[in-house]
């Protein structure tokens, strides 16, 4: 596995929120690297600015100030419509609260992000299928959102991150809103995505045992970063023991 | 995603929340119905009405007091009680030498009475007419005869009734040669008219004629008369026939060179003209009325469809965090009101349809000569309207949808 290629850099990144006349600094300058195939956590308590950051590598939020170039290109000179584009073609999300369409299939819920690509629909439903397939629900694949588990409509958002085969996924808490059983099932399959199927992800957290099954941890405090380090012990959440680096 | 996706994406958000369309769609569904049945049943009116005049006869020329000028027809038409035209003027209309052509005249006045008979009393029509209404109005008696002409001259009070008026009033006794007392003078029964039925809004069957000169003196106190009818012998000569009317009554009038008249001639055709004119003014004005009905019901819908946006506020947030432009959450949702008022327009129309057939059946059934009218032009029209308005009222809402923020969508509780 080479990790030579740099999906991320970050420079000197600022961001302020200006409400009427109060400006917040929520992020000070951060400086990292994250290459392709790294599975990163970025970790720090609430407030921290590690949610705001996550908004601005997704492109759903422009930085203040610094620079960010993503496989290359500066995210900064973007429009509206290439932001559109870069996370309906490079990225995938996964949120805490799952967000899937209420009383819509899985299979329709998966599909979502293909709707807004130039895809033909047959190519769709297969890309979808094989995703739902990859997170274990194809015979859950015709019921309603609303017929699922919490745990699987964690996977069900897995998937749909999934299917447009971003260049990288961002789970936001994903195990936030799930029992232990099923939090360790959906880092199961985070893990499996990036080992087995060399996906970069990028997991925000503010559980040290969760952030443990990353291989770096970037640790976040009062927008600036506190530290930048490779796990030692790394949690692998596999339940045969296959999963080894 | 291409329109045809968006629409059945849409009709899936329908299905899935069917009470709030119903009730969105309700204010549209009412409006384009109110249109439909509108301009159906004010073409049945119409026909109703033009197949009566229509039924009098093609070789027929009206005589209206007062001029006709470019503001339209007389004001007699819309029942303004004008006084120049007398029972003289018409009597001189029939005169071989000066209008060869014409047949037969009527004039005419009417009122309503009470006609009583021996403590059987019955509201009715008298007609006050001449001799020669049944050649004029193409009808006769089944009973007796019609007055004559020197009934009419030396005012006899003489009076032929109609079938309805004969059953109300005698039953089975024989009318001729009875005294009828219709306000308070006493008129002998001479005829009894065949079956007429229904024209137009009036029972041609509950009426009673009596000379015109009679109608005049005694029952009404005028001397004047409403309108008149002449019959030419040929179709072919009706408009000289309006011609020589004409330049006899501008000399019973005295009215010189270059002045207005104030009477007015007119064949069948001309008064079917005016007929259309006015029927069809009133029609549009109602279908204006029905108009508004949408426009309000399409505020509706932008009210509804704005309660949308805001429910579905992560929704949005969600599909722009996986790639949707503000251009296609901009689509999605136009589309999505677009097909909510077609799907309302359509219900409309039928809606529409049934309730002016349901009429037509009803008014076929109480004996008028109803046409049961739809127009592919009123259909088309209305959901093309019904498309317009969720143009129109969803672009408010799905604008606001598109220029969300995504953080702050995806955010929203």
């Amino acid at each position: 596995m080479t990790k030579k290629d740099k999906l991320i850099e970050v420079k000197n990144l600022t961001k302020r929120f200006v409400n009427g006349q109060v400006v917040t600094k929520v992020l000070h300058g951060m400086d990292f690297e994250i290459d392709k195939g790294e599975f990163v956590a970025i970790m720090g308590p609430s407030g921290s600015g590690k949610s705001t950051l996550m908004h601005i590598l997704g492109f759903l939020d422009k930085a203040t100030s610094g620079s960010y170039h993503f496989e290359g290109k500066d995210v900064s000179k973007l429009n509206d419509d290439q932001l559109a584009y870069m996370r309906g073609n490079k990225i995938g999300f996964v949120f805490q609260s799952f967000n899937l369409l209420p009383r819509t299939t899985v299979l329709d819920n998966v599909i979502l992000p293909l709707l807004y690509t130039k895809m033909p629909k047959p190519k769709r439903l297969k890309y979808a299928k094989e995703a739902v397939e990859a997170v274990g629900l194809s015979h859950r694949i015709n019921n309603l959102s609303n017929q699922l588990s919490g745990g699987e409509r964690q996977r069900v958002a897995i998937a749909r991150a999934l299917v447009n085969n971003p260049s990288v996924i961002f789970a936001d808490e994903p195990t936030g809103n799930l029992d232990s059983k099923s939090g360790l099932q959906v880092m199961r399959i985070l893990q499996d995505l990036n080992i087995s199927q060399d996906h970069t992800i990028i997991l925000v957290t503010h559980e040290k045992y969760t952030a443990q099954h990353a291989e770096r941890i970037i640790k976040i405090r009062d927008g600036l970063i506190e530290s930048d380090d490779k796990v030692t012990k790394r949690q692998i959440a596999s339940l045969n023991g296959e999963l080894t680096k | 995603m291409d329109i045809k996706e968006n629409i059945n994406n849409s009709l899936n958000i329908i299905r899935l929340n069917k009470v709030r369309s119903f009730l969105t769609m309700l204010g549209i569904v009412i409006g384009i119905m109110g249109v439909i049945v509108i301009i159906s049943v004010g073409s049945g009116a119409q026909s109703l009405i033009i197949n009566q005049v229509r039924s009098v006869g093609s070789n027929l020329i009206g005589i209206l007091p007062g001029g006709t000028d470019e503001e339209g027809p007389p004001a007699s038409v819309m029942g303004i009680i004008i006084t120049t035209l007398k029972y003289d003027d018409i009597k001189a209309l029939k005169d071989p030498n000066r209008s060869p052509h014409v047949e037969a005249y009527s004039a005419y006045v009417r009122g309503t009475a009470t006609a009583v008979w021996k403590g059987n009393k019955t509201d009715t029509t008298f007609i006050g007419a001449s001799a020669d209404l049944p050649i004029v109005e193409d009808t006769g008696v089944s009973a007796g005869h019609f007055f004559t002409k020197d009934d009419e001259g030396s005012m006899q009070r003489v009076a032929v009734i109609g079938q309805d008026v004969k059953d109300n009033l005698f039953a089975d006794v024989d009318p001729i040669g009875q005294l009828v007392k219709i306000e308070k003078h006493n008129f002998r029964i001479v005829g009894v008219m065949e079956e007429r039925g229904v024209s137009g809004f009036s029972n041609q069957d509950n009426q009673i004629y009596v000379p015109v000169t009679t109608a005049q003196k005694l029952l009404l106190g005028i001397d004047y008369i409403s309108y008149a009818r002449v019959k030419v012998e040929d179709e072919n000569n009706i408009e000289r026939a309006i011609e020589d009317i004409e330049i006899i009554l501008r000399e019973m009038h005295d009215i010189g060179p270059g002045d207005f008249d104030d009477f007015t001639v007119s064949s069948q055709k001309d008064g079917l003209e005016a007929l259309f004119n006015i029927t069809n003014a009133i029609r549009l004005f109602l279908a204006a009325i029905a108009g508004l009905a949408l426009l309000v019901g399409g505020i509706g819908i932008m009210n509804i469809m704005l309660v949308s946006v805001q429910e579905r506020i992560r929704e949005i947030g969600l599909r722009k965090a996986v790639g949707a432009k503000n251009n296609q959450i901009l689509m999605q949702f136009l589309i999505e009101t677009v097909v909510l008022t077609t799907i309302a327009g359509i219900i409309g129309v039928a809606l529409g349809i049934g309730i002016s057939y349901l009429v037509s059946i009803i008014a076929q059934y109480l004996g008028f000569d109803w046409d049961f009218v739809i127009s592919i032009f009123a259909i088309i029209v209305s959901v093309g309207i019904s498309f317009i308005i969720g143009f129109i009222f969803g672009l408010v809402p799905a604008r606001r949808a598109s220029k969300l923020d995504p953080i702050d969508a995806l955010r929203y509780e």
